[in-house]
């Protein structure tokens, strides 16, 4: 039995847009509330964590500003994903952005990357930033077959390399690096999102030598 | 792509000349540059700590400093000196009320998501909560509850005073939290008057049940409607009174909603109002409920013309 909190978190009551759109501030408030946190988050894998929070605001001033035309229907969350994507992408574009990178190529890789941060076009991005999941070691492991948790402890308790852990199962670095892919995969399909975000934290750990 | 690489890159610990590999890799190849880009995000996620830039103290300042912004622009609209100031010192109003309720109350700090009103002004506020109960803030009151509303329980912090109208949830007792006591809800409709200086807590029942319950656990009174509980915790004081409790609740909010009320209810609530009786034909089944609204300024044709839409039926009316 999955926990209760992996459900998808939609608080908003159908008429919430409705009354945002009449200039209903409270309601306004309850929105910014129930999705302030993860548009930060994800606003930071593209622009850093120290531009994320001036992202976020800019994105939800303009829905306060074009209330009149919001549209209810379809998913807040996925809107407003999408609008902190173009801004975030509008930031980085610009040459004299604040962000730090450790070198000219690093950047540059960045900004490639970004693009690919689209929400329509990316689904582990929606598994992450659509779904409440919780980050919760404890919760995660014991979610995982018990040989697999084994695995887990002795990598992130015990801090076995991977090397070890690998010998000790009896698998290839090669496998390992095959398995990543295939639990990138599984949080890509949607299917059991969680568990495939536990096991890339297990392989992920395995890998260090 | 070597995942070891990979795997150092994310951890900032690849020289430049890798990372011109890395680019490399990515511009040629789409599937690398994607399965990089998966890592990365990932990576990113589970490195998110609730104590940096989008922690609940961050969060705090964001939604104030949004809502002082957006004031800011609106009243550079009118460009009226006055009622900037006029805003202004409601938003800090606002603030205050806030910062009050949540150096009171610690442990919502610790929930994350927290929606949280303030009505600053002396209109009545409605807010509809996630699971269909209407609470109406009188002035100067706050109300919040976090992300676990409705979960296994539905929970409210109060500071001030408020009209609560609860839909019906047995699994999932409504309990309404203020500084000094509880109130515990049965599916009803009440008041609430609990502000944090003062030392009385007052709780009206119009319809329903409520229990009150003191902060170590302590049942303190089951209320029946139409009493009137008033609890000082620390004189050790509870006087309960039989009061006209839609009456007093007309007259603080000018207008009260019901939702999902027997209509026997409802026409003895008008009946009481108004003076009058009101008579039918009709054969009215004595478990039909009726969402109704009433405001205390209507004539007594409009509410009972009102009365007649909603429950299907004909009715007389005549003064008592």
């Amino acid at each position: 039995m999955l926990p209760e909190r992996l459900q998808p978190f939609i608080v908003e009551l159908p008429d919430l847009i409705t009354k945002i759109r009449r200039g209903d501030k409270g309601a306004f408030n309850e929105l910014f509330g129930i999705h302030w946190k993860p548009l930060v988050d994800y606003a930071s894998l593209i622009v850093g964590n120290d531009n994320a929070q001036d992202v976020v605001q800019s994105v939800f001033m303009k829905v306060w500003e074009n209330r009149a035309s919001l549209k209810d229907g379809n998913s807040m969350r996925q809107y407003l994903l999408k609008a902190v994507y173009h801004t975030s992408i509008n930031f980085i574009r610009k040459e004299d952005n604040s962000i730090h990178y450790r070198s000219w190529f690093a950047r540059r890789i960045d900004e490639t990357l970004a693009s690919e941060y689209d929400i329509d076009r990316n689904d582990v991005i929606k598994a992450l930033y659509t779904k409440e999941l919780s980050r919760d070691l404890e919760t995660a492991m014991s979610l995982l077959p018990p040989k697999c948790q084994e695995v887990f402890r002795m990598s992130y308790i015990d801090g076995l390399s991977g090397k070890e852990i690998s010998e000790s199962l009896g698998i290839s670095v090669s496998t390992v690096n095959n398995q990543i892919h295939k639990a990138l995969k599984i949080l890509r399909s949607n299917l059991c999102p969680y568990k495939a975000l536990v096991y890339i934290l297990m392989l992920y750990f395995l890998t260090r030598s | 792509m070597d995942e070891n690489l990979i795997i150092a890159y994310l951890e900032g610990r690849t020289t430049p000349e890798e990372e011109k590999e890395i680019l490399k890799n990515i511009s040629a190849s789409e599937e690398d540059r994607r399965h990089l880009a998966d890592m990365k995000a990932v990576h990113h996620w589970l490195s998110i700590d609730d104590t940096g830039f989008s922690s609940e103290k961050a969060f705090v300042k964001a939604r104030d400093s949004l809502n002082r912004a957006i004031s800011l622009k609106e009243s550079q609209k009118h460009l009226r000196k006055s009622v900037k100031i006029f805003w202004t010192l409601s938003v800090a109003a606002c603030l205050l009320v806030i910062i009050a309720v949540f150096s009171l109350n610690r442990k919502q700090i610790l929930n994350r998501n927290i929606a949280s009103f303030c009505n600053p002004d002396s209109v009545v506020m409605r807010l509809d909560l996630p699971d269909g109960s209407t609470v109406c803030l009188r002035e100067g009151t706050t109300l919040s509850y976090n992300n676990k509303y409705n979960i296994k329980k539905r929970e409210v912090w109060l500071n001030g005073e408020a009209f609560f109208d609860v839909t019906k949830n047995p699994g999932k007792p409504f309990i309404v939290k203020t500084e000094k006591a509880l109130v515990i809800v049965h599916g009803t409709v009440f008041n609430v008057k609990a502000t944090c200086h003062e030392q009385e807590i007052e709780t009206i029942l119009a319809s329903g049940s409520v229990s009150l319950r003191n902060t170590r656990g302590k049942d303190i009174v089951e209320l029946k409607p139409g009493q009137q509980a008033i609890f000082s915790p620390h004189k050790d004081y509870l006087e309960v009174k039989q009061i006209p409790a839609w009456n007093i609740l007309l007259d603080r909010y000018h207008v009260v909603m019901i939702s999902e009320a027997p209509i026997c209810e409802v026409i003895d609530i008008i009946q009481k109002t108004y003076h009058t009786r009101l008579k039918t034909n009709d054969f009215v089944p004595e478990n039909q409920l009726i969402t109704f609204r009433f405001q205390k300024s209507a004539a007594l044709g409009d509410v009972v013309e009102m009365l007649e839409l909603v429950s299907g039926h004909e009715f007389t009316f005549s003064s008592d």
